[in-house]
């Protein structure tokens, strides 16, 4: 996982609704796609008759529009990433060089996804994501700073966002969360020696 | 009168296992289930990090979405099987998972086949890297559905790292017509809540609508907890749940099964208790509801018209509707009835189910599929598909030109080479809508399975 503590970009203004999972990566391409999925991320919206292969751009697409190239900040729309559990969705963002997502609310199993392939998701109110995507639209820079959990805007305002404390650690650290829970192996098997006794039927499949 | 606790709240408790920074907790996690693809993304992890799974007993495994639902079919009949399905297998194999697989008589789709067989269990902790896990819910569990790194750390560690959701309580008040199905009533919650009304909750049915409710029933109201944001959806364990557990092959028996019940009765929601939120809503003289957009919240009765811009609440729901009707090619005020179509399917894990499939069955008397209209049908397991066979259900589909299946995700996912043709118009009794899931530019309308057996015979809406 990429770590990460400080972000200075422009961001792409994207707010469609309801964005999920399936439109961000088809099922297909990432089971026959997997080492492309920078390629076909979006694809119903990004390429004419939502098709990657012809590869024909749809320049309405907010990510295919030349001035916002090289953003590694999307701010998008409500209940983003609603939808399948599938992991490939934050990693096809990831592999577009994305770093940040800022929306107003993010389906849930995507959201923790996100921190796996070292997305921030950032939630605001639905008031400043409006403000923030007309700075974006101007193109000026934002900068996310990952340790004092701050967005500073284009006009130098500075916005506080919640961030998960274990998460923040992790994505600092570039590490997997695994260590986290394995510091915890003793009470881990206290806890099945006793449910052994307290839930037999549990263990005692077949 | 002693302290009142929400079934959510009791078994979150009893998986505990300790208090992390930040308000996360560890959580035990009782059973892990899975599928052809989270197994294969899982056990490319698994290989890369050289380590072991911690509990093997306690994880399950059954393919349904890559394998095609032909006849005759093997894992490598689908372009996807066949990357897919050898890796699965194999990891299934090097991890000694058991694995219900293609030759077995219990494959099925995974939030099926898992309760069908006795192994989702009231009071249980779930996990499986789909978000349709929440279907086991309506046994009284916690079931979760995981993205791989979190589904990898599952089967390493037989725990989660997780924040507790806010508890919310839909009641379903009233009397159904006959007619009228889980389906139908799910996509009346939705029309109503809309699709985000959960998000940071965990969901428990109740009222007397679901106490009525057979088992398979409640199944198709929790499958659908994650389109209304859920994580968790869950139905408090009563007689019907603990008669539906009794005898199933995985299940416990003799002092076991006698604790299991004791149990289911411990941990049911206390009478008293409260929930962050609590919503009523009547379903009387509901009728037939389908969805008509592209979302599971746009959903209409089956006598209504396209709604109007004007009437959406909010600007989000003003974009998501102007791109519905684009999308769909619906203009508002337009009726939903009488819409061509060119598809219609019956199965997924939403409405795969035996009673699905008689109640498909029952309404064909002797009609036929319409002219230019593909109909087919997928049981959800191979014990259902056998169930169906032996009272002669594939036959009256057959003789009406439907096309019978193997059991798999299908029509849903389309994660196995099956499409509906590009452009097309599918009534589907799956349990998304979004753009381009059934195939590119197809339109998909959900609806229950009585909808989609009178809309293939008609060859429209009905």
């Amino acid at each position: 996982m990429k770590k990460w503590i400080e972000l200075k970009s422009i961001a792409v203004p994207w707010t469609m609704p309801n964005v999920d999972t399936g439109s961000i990566i088809t099922m297909e391409r990432l089971l026959l796609n997997p080492d492309n999925l920078d390629k076909y991320a979006f694809e119903p919206f990004r390429y004419i008759d939502g098709d990657g292969d012809k590869g024909e751009l749809n320049m309405e697409f907010p990510l295919n529009k030349p001035q916002f190239r090289g953003a590694k900040i999307m701010i998008v729309g409500e209940n983003f990433g609603c939808g399948s559990s599938r992991e490939s969705a934050p990693e096809a963002i990831s592999k577009m060089n994305f770093r940040c997502l800022i929306g107003n609310s993010f389906g849930s199993i995507f959201e923790k996804n996100c921190y796996q392939k070292g997305i921030l998701p950032i939630k605001l109110h639905l008031d400043m994501i409006k403000r923030l995507s007309e700075l974006a639209n101007n193109l000026g820079k934002f900068t996310v700073d990952l340790k004092k959990s701050i967005i500073i805007t284009p006009d130098n305002q500075v916005i506080d966002f919640h961030i998960d404390k274990i998460q923040q650690k992790y994505l600092i650290e570039g590490k997997d969360i695994i260590d986290e829970t394995l510091s915890h192996i003793e009470s881990i098997e206290h806890y099945i020696k006793n449910d052994r006794i307290n839930r037999p039927w549990i263990y005692s499949t077949k | 009168m002693s302290y009142q606790q929400t079934m959510f709240d009791k078994i979150w408790e009893m998986h505990l296992i300790k208090k992390l920074e930040d308000q996360n907790d560890l959580i035990a996690i009782d059973r892990i289930f899975i599928h052809d693809v989270c197994g294969a993304f899982v056990f490319k992890m698994l290989d890369e990090a050289k380590t072991v799974v911690a509990d093997n007993t306690r994880i399950y495994a059954t393919p349904d979405h890559t394998p095609a639902t032909v006849m005759g079919r093997t894992g490598e009949t689908s372009k996807t099987g066949k990357r897919i399905m050898p890796i699965f297998t194999e990891g299934c194999k090097k991890y000694k998972i058991r694995l219900f697989d293609l030759d077995d008589p219990r494959q099925g789709i995974v939030h099926i086949v898992c309760p069908e067989i006795g192994l989702s269990l009231p009071g249980m902790t779930i996990a499986c890297g789909d978000s349709h896990t929440c279907t086991h819910g309506a046994l009284g569990t916690l079931s979760i559905g995981l993205g791989t790194t979190q589904l990898y750390h599952a089967m390493t560690t037989s725990c989660i790292i997780a924040k507790k959701p806010k508890t919310m309580r839909i009641r379903l008040e009233g009397k159904r017509r006959p007619e009228i199905s889980a389906m139908d009533i799910i996509l009346f919650v939705l029309s109503k809540l809309g699709i985000e009304v959960a998000v940071g909750y965990a969901v428990e049915f109740s009222g007397s609508v679901v106490r009525e409710m057979s088992m398979e029933d409640r199944f198709t109201l929790c499958n659908f907890s994650v389109e209304m944001g859920a994580e968790y959806g869950l139905i408090s364990p009563d007689e019907k749940t603990i008669d539906y557990i009794q005898g199933r092959e995985f299940a416990p028996q003799g002092e076991d099964m006698d604790k299991l019940i004791a149990h289911c009765h411990e941990i049911a929601s206390d009478k008293y208790s409260v929930y962050d939120k609590d919503i009523v809503i009547d379903i009387t003289n509901i009728e037939r509801q389908i969805s008509w957009g592209i979302n599971t919240g746009q959903v209409i009765g089956i006598s209504g018209t396209i709604p109007d811009a004007k009437d959406q609440k909010s600007d989000k729901d003003k974009d998501s509707f102007l791109e519905a009707c684009s999308y769909m090619d619906l203009k508002p005020g337009q009726n939903i009835r009488r819409l061509k179509v060119d598809h219609v399917f019956i199965g997924s894990c939403a409405n795969g189910r035996l009673s699905n499939l008689v109640t498909a069955a029952d309404a064909i008397k002797g009609r036929k599929v319409a002219r230019g209209v593909k109909a087919v049908v997928v049981p959800g397991s191979m014990l259902i598909k056998q169930a169906a066979e032996t009272m002669g259900l594939d036959k009256i589909f057959s003789n009406a030109g439907f096309i019978w299946g193997m059991p798999g995700c299908s029509y849903c996912t389309c994660s196995n080479d099956e499409h509906v043709a590009s452009g097309s118009r599918c009534v589907s009794t799956t349990n998304r809508n979004f753009i381009g899931r059934q195939g590119v530019n197809v339109r998909t309308h959900l609806a229950s399975p009585l909808t989609a057996v009178l809309t293939a015979l008609s060859g429209s809406i009905e």
